[in-house]
């Protein structure tokens, strides 16, 4: 049993598990490229034809990113959640 | 000794009279299905979320959906596979598992120090890392999710644990449980979220810190228990294990690296520093008729 991405242009839609990549897409009627630990795919990955290699999407949410920046300053969720709630009071 | 079938979930959740026909664990077409039999009954689990994976806090996959229902039968199904576990990242969602009109959402994965792919179709929660947590999703039959909290809210797909210095959130409880969220702080003793309670389990967030470690436990199943997490002194220690799947129990977290979840969608556990988060488990179909 092998993994793979079914692919929609070059964006991960779904990964399933499946015994035969050819036999597999012509039954499911997609595209398939196979994946492992060492070349890791995910749904919503972007797949790089020139390096053969799955690349994960950029986080665009601005709320997670101002979080992330938080934490990566030292602060705690918990800290954080505080300065959100007297900013909001 | 005597077993009795009927206290086997995979038995008795079904109506009555039906029998388990067929378990398929590979995508591509249905077969084997007897003239006549124009229905069936299926029971679909998308693959567990793969737990993430950071240097302070990372959160543990979610587990995978699971519905249940009749349905024509198709040409064709996908089996979805368990996400994979991140390396300074986020883990991957596990796959979505479709047989005709019965859906089951994988799990999303945990946060690292990227955010998870949302979910979809049921999929629990991820716990959160430096990057937030993840809610559960409404399931293909409209049953409500849980959203993000310390701990995650209560939901058919319960929500992902928040991060939290001392003791991460424990993911949400629900039939599909989500992964608990991260802890750190540099010194003193530091708990990872457990994965929440389910009938499919969340794995368990990560600790890190230089003194005493434990990653947080996969969550309990209600067929197979959770991975532990590691434990010990200093920043090699404190990943967390899988969450219990529909199909095995999860596996412990090993130093730094997370657990895998279990089999049939099972969240995989997360990692601490350099390690990798655990696999998710993989999802499955079960038919009756």
């Amino acid at each position: 049993m092998a993994t793979f991405a079914i692919m929609g242009g070059n964006i991960v839609s779904n990964v399933i598990l499946a015994d035969n990549k050819e036999q597999c897409e012509a039954e499911l009627g997609v595209s398939l490229i196979e994946y492992t630990l060492e070349n890791p795919a995910g749904i919503g990955w972007i797949y790089d034809e020139t390096t053969g290699k799955f690349v994960a999407p950029i986080p665009v949410d601005p709320v997670v990113t101002a979080n992330d920046k938080l934490i990566e300053a030292g602060l705690t969720q918990q800290e954080i959640d505080v300065l959100i709630k007297e900013a909001t009071q | 000794m005597s077993v009795n079938i009927y206290q086997n979930s995979s038995f008795s959740d079904t109506p009555f009279g039906l029998k388990l026909q067929q378990t398929i664990t590979s995508s591509g077409s249905v077969t084997g299905i007897p003239a006549g039999i124009q229905r069936v009954y299926a029971v679909c689990i998308g693959g567990g979320g793969g737990g993430g994976s950071s240097t302070t806090y990372a959160g543990g996959g979610g587990a995978g959906g699971f519905s249940t229902g009749w349905t024509f039968v198709p040409g064709t199904c996908t089996v979805g596979a368990g996400g994979t576990g991140g390396s300074l990242s986020a883990g991957g969602a596990g796959g979505d598992t479709v047989f005709g009109m019965v859906l089951a959402g994988g799990g999303a994965g945990g946060g690292g120090t990227t955010a998870s792919t949302a979910t979809r179709m049921g999929g629990a929660g991820g716990g959160a890392g430096t990057a937030a947590a993840s809610a559960g999703t409404t399931s293909y039959t409209g049953a409500p999710a849980g959203t993000t909290g310390n701990p995650g809210n209560v939901g058919y797909a319960g929500g992902g644990g928040t991060a939290a210095a001392t003791t991460g959130g424990a993911g949400g409880i629900g039939i599909s449980s989500g992964g608990g969220g991260g802890a750190s702080t540099v010194t003193g003793t530091q708990t990872g979220g457990a994965g929440g309670k389910g009938l499919i389990a969340g794995g368990g967030g990560s600790a890190n810190t230089t003194g005493t470690g434990t990653g947080g436990a996969g969550g309990t199943g209600d067929l197979f228990a959770g991975g532990t997490g590691s434990t010990g002194t200093g920043i090699l220690f404190g990943a967390g294990g899988g969450g219990g799947g529909y199909i095995a129990a999860g596996s412990n977290g090993s130093a730094n690296t997370g657990g895998a979840g279990g089999n049939g969608g099972g969240g995989g556990g997360a990692a601490n520093n350099s390690g990798t988060g655990g696999v998710g488990g993989a999802g499955v179909i079960y038919l009756y008729y």
